[in-house]
């Protein structure tokens, strides 16, 4: 409960304060919740939840899921390896320039870069795909 | 138009100085993850713009990093995969650099610095964990302020 609260504090880097100014709940609120003096009414927890951008259900510790993205298809499978190809060629490109300075990345490094690179590209895939895709088109992805 | 007047005018607009906050009103996904020895680094793929950031780091290193990336991410748009190496002392190139001033314009306002003025830049630098060129560059920021 508070430390999914707590979580989402640290992942935005807000304060409870600023939760106050900018959503109307009462710091007392949030200080009660803290200190296990009771949970704040759900429409206050629905405030919570829309300026974190999560469901009330996850703030309350339910689902991880925030907003259902649209699955991946084939061809977008195709476009992020693709990019992904891409961008690293960049980056062996680069490799050559850093190594100058005799501080080339570590293998373990580079592992972890390419798992990062290929996670984010799947994630902007997808948030793309929900922001860029025409409303009259968003149907026939369902 | 100049790094500072840049990073002013987003303070002004979105009435912050914390970096994870702007990132988050100018849409820019921002991530921790495991890294190694990389700090953090920006890309943009398929019109999103993301910042990564190793998890491992401090609240105040990765304060610092997400700066210098959310730099990246307003100055040089386009460009991919610039990465700030576990040494920022010694920035490369014109980017870094640029990225660097754009951080320090914006995690430390005209009155941190002024507050400071009567310690010498090696003090500065110290106190606030940066490069004494660095911080002689903020300060001059402050001076050609007040002209």
């Amino acid at each position: 409960m508070y430390e999914i609260f707590e979580q989402l504090l640290k992942k935005y880097c807000v304060t409870p304060y600023r939760i106050h100014k900018e959503t109307g709940v009462p710091q007392s609120t949030l200080s009660d919740w803290k200190n296990g003096k009771g949970t704040p009414k759900i429409d206050k927890l629905k405030k919570i939840a829309d300026y974190f951008g999560v469901t009330v259900d996850y703030l309350i510790g339910g689902n991880e899921q925030k907003e259902s993205a649209p699955a991946l298809t084939e061809k977008d499978e195709r476009d992020i390896s693709k990019k992904m190809e891409e961008t690293l060629a960049q980056l062996e490109g680069q490799q050559l320039g850093l190594m100058f300075d005799g501080e080339p990345l570590d293998e373990e490094t580079k592992e972890l870069l390419a798992i990062s690179l290929k996670s984010s590209l799947e994630l902007a895939k997808k948030i793309a795909k929900q922001k860029y895709t025409p409303k009259k088109y968003q149907k026939k992805l369902e | 138009m100049h790094i500072e007047n840049i990073v002013e005018s987003m303070c002004i607009k979105f009435q912050t100085r914390n970096p994870f906050e702007i990132a988050r009103y100018l849409n820019i996904e921002v991530l921790f993850e495991q890294l190694g020895n990389i700090k953090g680094y920006y890309n943009k793929a398929f019109r999103q713009k993301m910042i990564h950031l190793n998890q491992n780091l401090e609240y105040d290193d990765s304060k610092q990093t997400c700066a210098h990336e959310l730099g990246h991410a307003v100055l040089h748009t386009e460009s991919n995969t610039p990465f700030l190496r576990a040494n920022t002392l010694f920035p490369i190139g014109k980017y870094e650099r640029e990225a660097d001033y754009f951080a320090v314009n914006l995690l430390y306002s005209d009155n941190d610095i002024a507050e400071y003025s009567k310690y010498s830049v090696p003090d500065i630098a110290v106190a606030f964990n940066l490069s004494e060129q660095l911080v002689a560059y903020r300060i001059s920021v402050l001076q050609n302020r007040h002209k």
